[in-house]
């Protein structure tokens, strides 16, 4: 409810001092932070594992991912929507932390990925075929290039493609074409590492 | 079902163990970004506290020396002043590329921090290793003609420049060799990696 033209005159800006208003910003920082991190954590710790090898490797992106909205917060104009604000922010801190990463994770790449494996429990044979089948998944599209990882990775969120238009800069129609190759490629490269598998 | 909808189940159903959460995760980011400032502070005091000290020290050596070894304390007096300045003026961009942007801009900004890195430490020879050494260069001659005037040619005055030559130069590689070197690789690697929305089917 907007206040009567005479009381808002009564109260001048001034009146609300500098450190105040730092502590509501910085309150209001902390809730958008809360909010975003628990809608979107699982969401970020899966962008992560489609850029690095090791467990360690990511939490530590995603803690970086986290820093990074931290900043961005008050950045926030509104431009565009909070999702594809929120996954531009992610996926550029992906991409400049897995140049850096590179080395360590081309050094484990060939180790047994513990982290998925002790975390999912498989208790069944249909639930270890699942797992074998996610983690080809996981390593097709770790090599796939960024803009296309990024296509994919949005896509597998469920984002359309107005919102991954927001996201990359892609056109819809190149969004389009790069999807259904790259669902036939990953397709590809899943079935050619199960049959080199068995 | 089809293969796109297996794909995106398949996504969804990973198994995730965070270790941070909530309140717990907002400490960590604030002591993330309080470290980085705070290192930040910290080398810059540094910086600037040892070129005060360096140029003070010398200026107090220069007050006492005479003829080509108090220009040579002079010149190193104001290289260490010279240096931080530059490093304050022109060393320091954006910590980091701002990641609200598309990816083909914030491929751009990337590499634009990576070639002006580079291009600073392929420079370092000219605003950070030439200024001092040369000041060297002089108090050493300048010492040598004192001790020749006086019939005294110890052979630390011939020890002590080829002793900051090497230094000199080992400096010089570990900045305009080792590090560009570190830095090429991680910018091919971007390059690589982060193929342009352009340059395909955009």
């Amino acid at each position: 409810m907007r206040l009567p033209l005479r009381k808002r005159k009564s109260m001048p800006a001034e009146a609300i001092t500098q450190p105040a208003r730092e502590q509501v910003k910085d309150a209001n920082r902390h809730d958008t932070f809360l909010r975003l991190i628990a809608q979107y954590d699982p969401a970020l710790r899966r962008l992560a594992a489609g850029y690095v090898w090791h467990g360690a490797d990511r939490e530590d992106l995603f803690q970086e991912i986290a820093v990074g909205l931290w900043q961005a917060i008050p950045k926030f104009r509104g431009d565009a929507s909070e999702r594809t604000w929120l996954y531009r922010i992610a996926h550029n801190i992906a991409i400049s932390s897995s140049t850096r990463l590179h080395h360590r994770a081309r050094r484990e790449k060939t180790m047994p990925d513990a982290f998925d494996r002790a975390s999912g429990g498989p208790d069944s044979e249909q639930e270890l075929l699942r797992n074998e089948k996610r983690e080809l998944l996981l390593e097709a599209i770790r090599g796939l290039r960024a803009v296309d990882r990024q296509v994919v990775l949005l896509h597998l969120e469920g984002l359309d493609y107005s919102e991954i238009e927001e996201v990359s800069g892609l056109s819809q129609s190149a969004i389009a074409t790069r999807l259904s190759r790259l669902r036939y490629k990953l397709r590809k490269l899943m079935q050619s590492r199960e049959t080199r598998e068995l | 079902m089809n293969g796109r909808d297996e794909l995106r189940e398949l996504w969804c159903s990973q198994p995730y163990a965070g270790v941070a959460k909530g309140e717990e995760l907002v400490k960590l980011v604030a002591k993330r970004t309080q470290h980085f400032d705070r290192a930040i502070l910290v080398r810059n005091m540094l910086e600037c506290t040892a070129a005060v000290v360096v140029a003070a020290l010398l200026t107090q050596l220069a007050v006492r020396a005479h003829g080509l070894q108090r220009a040579g304390f002079i010149v190193i007096a104001a290289s260490a002043v010279w240096i931080v300045y530059y490093l304050l003026r022109y060393g320091r961009g954006p910590a980091n590329a701002d990641p609200d942007q598309d990816l083909n801009a914030f491929k751009r900004a990337l590499l634009e921090r990576y070639d002006r890195q580079i291009r600073l430490l392929k420079s370092v020879k000219y605003w950070y290793l030439l200024p001092p050494y040369i000041g060297l260069l002089i108090e050493s001659a300048g010492k040598l003609l004192n001790d020749a005037k006086v019939g005294q040619l110890p052979w630390r005055d011939f020890l002590l420049p080829l002793f900051y030559t090497a230094f000199f130069a080992f400096g010089w590689w570990l900045n305009e060799v080792h590090a560009v070197a570190r830095l090429r690789t991680e910018r091919s690697r971007l390059l690589s990696l982060a193929d342009g929305p352009n340059d395909s089917d955009a």
